[in-house]
């Protein structure tokens, strides 16, 4: 166990809880403490819920102080990005209009499961409107400022969730993710992020914002950590139109499998353009603890995207059509623009779209014949400065906002799973992610090459030291 | 510039069907986000595709 308690990894949290070494009570306290003390520089917190924990944490120590089972998740403190429904809290969603509602009547699914697994509500958390952004900006709730270095962003749009995880005030918090946004926060953060295959985790009383694309999941300071939360939580919702029943491993367990055996190739064409140097040095660096030689170019995947973009705007422009007539001054200026421009959107444009999707998505498994597992670079360059707009790369410029998940959309669009993981290259004072991605419902080999890199020194989650 | 007024003009037209109003100072910004799907959807287009291919992002029996 760390020496500082909060500090430990998920599994290192629940071990102690179960040993008695700490007990709940105390690790909500800690949390708590934490939070408060931290986030008036990350901003990561829209809300604290200090009361649900120190309730949650009381009632689990006494059921575990009479001998009852120890539950999956026990002690755990986490967080989640303010779209899933807390009971007796309303749930914003990161927007202005959405506070007007009244509080959720009862939890998200996941937020049940969390509870049922003995975990400990500490907050919510600060993300883009309506999950419309990856910079984790917000004018209504104020910027996330990144751990690692708060003139920087903490990317999005589960922004808070990878300052929260970045800052140690808990080791795991959960978010969305539906163009990159649980991956874009942990390469910008430097955290573990798992999305996994569409289906696989129940959206149930999350808000949404392109359904098609739409998941939720974990952030957390370790692969294994991952494991233990998707082991704790997956599964089928009939709650959730779009829950699959395929058949759950336990991805903790593979984890004691590791890396070798597996066949893993780096991506090349589109996924070596348009980034940083350092950013493919990061994937390069991964590659060769893996020993991976070989190279696979997923096609057409520039096209593949914008078709992402265009079903995107289609799709969050229909969701939000109501509120657009009658609040529109409520959103912020950019989110309502977008959002009126894919509202108006031909249906033409979009089913040329899904046809293309689907096309792309069978090009993609193809590959997964030959390879078990593909590296890219998760985000194209480590988290920018506030204010920055525009991007030097290769001696080009471009735009910052729609660059940020041009790695990351082309899997979230075919719904399949991907694990981002943080490197820290020598003499660079921010994290770069490198994304695994895999066949549909094998999280499993993704977690097995994650937790790989971990143990071999290449990955690692550090805890930002901030300054007072 | 004729071409910004006939995004214009397709703005107007589509916001009215679709029942959303766009302020005067909202347009520009709309009709640069309208615009970057338009080319977006222009370049998606050029995927050849059989007219059979199926648009179903999801059919599982």
């Amino acid at each position: 166990m760390h020496l500082d308690p909060l500090l430990g990894t998920t599994a290192e949290i629940v071990e102690a809880v179960r040993l008695r070494e700490v007990s709940a009570l105390d690790m909500a306290k800690l949390a708590i403490a934490a939070a408060e003390a931290v986030n008036p520089r990350i901003n990561a917190f829209t809300e604290i819920t200090a009361e649900r924990a120190l309730a949650e944490a009381d009632a689990l120590d006494t059921r575990i102080a009479a001998g009852e089972p120890v539950p999956a998740l026990a002690g755990l403190p986490y967080a989640v990005k303010n779209l899933f429904d807390i009971e007796g809290v309303t749930t914003r969603a990161g927007s202005k209009v959405n506070r007007d509602n009244p509080p959720a009547v009862s939890d998200a699914a996941l937020v049940a499961r969390m509870k049922a697994a003995g975990a400990l509500l500490v907050g919510a958390l600060n993300m883009d409107e309506y999950a419309y952004g990856f910079t984790g900006t917000n004018e209504h709730d104020g910027d996330v400022r990144n751990p690692h270095d708060q003139s920087r962003m903490a990317g999005g749009s589960s922004a808070g969730a990878g300052a929260a995880v970045a800052a140690g005030v808990v080791p795991l918090a959960l978010g969305s993710d539906t163009n990159g946004s649980i991956r874009v926060p942990a390469s910008f953060c430097g955290t573990f992020g798992l999305k996994a295959t569409y289906g696989r985790f129940s959206r149930a009383g999350a808000f949404p914002f392109v359904t098609s694309f739409d998941h939720v999941g974990p952030l957390a300071r370790s692969a294994r950590g991952l494991a233990l939360l998707h082991d704790a939580i997956a599964g089928y919702d009939p709650a959730d139109p779009v829950s699959a029943r395929h058949p759950l491993m336990s991805c903790e367990a593979a984890l004691e499998e590791g890396g070798d055996g597996l066949r893993i190739a780096v991506a090349g064409g589109w996924f070596r353009q348009n980034a940083t140097s350092r950013a493919l040095a990061a994937v390069d660096l991964a590659a060769r603890a893996l020993g991976v030689e070989r190279e696979v170019e997923l096609p057409e995947t520039r096209k593949a995207r914008l078709a992402a973009y265009v079903l995107t705007a289609s799709e969050g422009g229909a969701l939000h059509l109501d509120r657009l007539r009658e609040r529109p001054d409520d959103f912020e200026e950019e989110t309502r623009n977008r959002l009126i421009a894919g509202a108006l959107v031909p249906g033409a444009w979009a089913m040329q779209a899904q046809r293309v999707r689907r096309w792309y998505r069978e090009q993609v498994l193809a590959l997964f014949d030959t390879v078990d597992a593909i590296l890219t670079p998760t985000t194209p360059f480590p988290a920018p400065a506030f204010g920055t707009s525009t991007i030097e790369i290769d001696g080009a410029t471009l735009p910052l906002e729609p660059n940020i998940g041009i790695y990351t959309q082309p899997f979230s669009f075919i719904g399949l799973p991907a694990v981002s993981v943080p490197v820290w290259l020598e003499g660079e004072r921010m994290p770069y992610g490198v994304q695994i991605v895999t066949a549909p419902w094998r999280e499993d080999i993704a977690l097995r090459i994650a937790d790989t890199l971990e143990r071999e020194g290449v990955a690692e989650a550090r805890v930002a030291m901030m300054e007072e | 510039m004729q071409q910004k007024r006939d995004v214009m003009q397709t703005i107007g037209v589509l916001a009215e069907t679709v029942g959303v109003s766009v302020r005067p100072e909202w347009r520009d910004g709309v009709a640069a986000h309208f615009e970057a799907i338009a080319n977006a959807a222009d370049e998606v287009a050029t995927v050849s595709l059989p007219q059979t291919a199926e648009p179903a992002w999801r059919f599982e029996a």
